[in-house]
């Protein structure tokens, strides 16, 4: 076992013992990555910072019963915010949508951070086109910035699956991007 | 590309990742190049587009709700006293949840939550004989006699004891944050801090409002439940829709900077609503509510 992995396991025993210190050095560790992962998936701000939360949330709840076998805790995290990430996006159809401009101004400088939010959106909607296996290995390995041994944990495949779905991922992004470029030069 | 290009590629990512050139990776295979490059530039490209930054102020309000989640969870284990925390903002300091104001001095966590609570009622008692306590109801966050009306709401809310009660002072809790809200925006120049504060608070009201929602029919089957809950959580539902409605009101005349924050406590609130309607649902399938 790893330095890094015995260093989690001590962290997630003692926040299991109650220790507040522990369970907040685990949510900072994993935080940032669970709340990219759920703007890929649900493109609103606001709504990846509400169900981020859930997720912790649910985490808390269930972290008594957490028995680290050997899978990594940003893999038992992941699954939650899936999982969440469903029951959400079941419920969002009933919502009213914030406007766009709302969900601009969650961002401090708004000329800069406006042309992320574009880029950003630009490939969420290209990922559109592709296979849910492929949009969850793109978004996990460059959203959520999680590795190949991470990633094949939480999809339960084989690292070498992994990496030749991420291939065949990039090479369908590509495939669209080229084809969104053609039309916007017909255009 | 040979057989293993997929292989390839990923040692081409980890070494863009440690900081490698993408064109030196090209070298490393002059065979792949053509057909790599696209692929790298994809790669590089759906990383820096995907991988947006968690803003500071989302990760700070994140970082609140959930570590006061956790002290909430804590508390009954620390006192053997269930007391609602319904200031989340105080995460630090578990000990002083009800007394924001008391926050920046750590070394008062020592004291247990009922010296607080009992110092607290003499305060107001105090300060209630001398009319501070009524001038402190109109104040908004920020003001210099705001900590006296959270100490007082605080108190309150100590007495509150029964389920419904909670739901009740939650309740108007979040009615005299909405009154702060339409105050502060509709003073001469909006103040953004103190309606951003009242906001947050109001989000933690709501979300103690849902934990003891929770609470309640964790302990007792819905057709257990008695009828002044059921009343509580309907009274709680009808206050809730005003509040959404004046802060829709209040929202448009803000400026555009201050309006994530009514999203989010708006949201709170359809979040309160769905919680209190399946609630009073499940109660009226099971015949308690028509007692």
């Amino acid at each position: 076992m790893s330095i890094e992995s015995q260093f989690e396991e001590a962290l997630i025993l003692s926040a299991q013992r109650g220790d507040r210190d522990a369970f907040a050095q685990l949510y900072e560790a994993n935080v940032e990555r669970v709340y990219r992962y759920l703007l890929v998936r649900l493109t609103e701000p606001a709504d990846a910072e509400d169900v981020t939360t859930e997720v912790f949330m649910q985490a808390m709840k269930s972290l008594p019963s957490y028995k680290s076998t050997g899978t990594p805790l940003v893999a038992w995290l992941f699954r939650i915010a899936h999982n969440q990430a469903i029951n959400f996006m079941k419920k969002r159809s009933r919502r009213k949508e914030a406007p766009l401009l709302e969900t601009a101004a969650a961002y401090e400088s708004p000329e800069d951070r406006v042309l992320e939010q574009v880029r950003f959106g630009e490939a969420v909607q290209a990922m559109g086109a592709l296979t849910d296996f492929q949009r969850q290995v793109l978004n996990l390995r460059f959203a959520a910035d999680l590795s190949i041994a991470e990633v094949a944990i939480i999809m339960k495949h084989k690292e070498g699956a992994v990496k030749a779905l991420q291939f065949s991922a990039l090479r369908a992004l590509l495939r669209v991007w080229g084809q969104q470029e053609g039309v916007s030069h017909e255009c | 590309m040979n057989a293993n290009r997929h292989e390839i590629v990923e040692e081409c990512l980890e070494l863009l990742r440690l900081g490698t050139s993408l064109e030196e990776c090209l070298t490393r295979y002059p065979d792949d190049a053509e057909e790599l490059e696209p692929i790298l530039r994809t790669a590089v490209s759906a990383r820096s587009d995907l991988a947006l930054d968690l803003p500071p102020a989302t990760r700070a309000r994140l970082r609140d709700r959930v570590m006061s989640e956790w002290d909430r969870r804590q508390e009954p284990k620390r006192w053997n006293m269930r007391i609602p925390s319904p200031f989340p903002s105080l995460a630090p300091f578990p000990s002083l949840a009800p007394f924001p104001s008391l926050a920046p001095f750590p070394s008062l966590a020592l004291f247990p939550r009922w010296a607080f609570v009992a110092a607290s009622l003499v305060l107001v008692l105090v300060l209630g004989g001398l009319g501070t306590n009524s001038a402190a109801a109109n104040t908004i966050p920020g003001d210099f006699l705001y900590p006296v009306k959270e100490v007082r709401e605080a108190t309150q809310l100590w007495f509150a004891r029964s389920p419904e009660a909670q739901v009740e002072m939650y309740t108007s809790l979040v009615k005299a944050r909405v009154d702060e809200v339409k105050k502060a925006a509709d003073r001469e120049q909006a103040d953004l801090d103190a309606i951003s504060g009242a906001l947050a608070r109001m989000e933690g009201h709501l979300s103690a409002l849902n934990a003891v929602v929770e609470d309640k029919l964790t302990d007792s089957a819905p057709e257990e439940v008695d009828l002044g809950f059921v009343e509580a959580l309907q009274k709680s539902k009808s206050e809730q829709d005003t509040a959404g409605s004046l802060l829709e009101r209040a929202r448009d005349e803000v400026p555009m900077d201050a309006r994530t924050d009514f999203s989010n406590a708006l949201k709170a609130i359809d979040s309160a609503q769905e919680r209190v309607n399946s609630a009073s649902e499940s109660i009226r399938r099971s015949g308690s509510g028509d007692r």
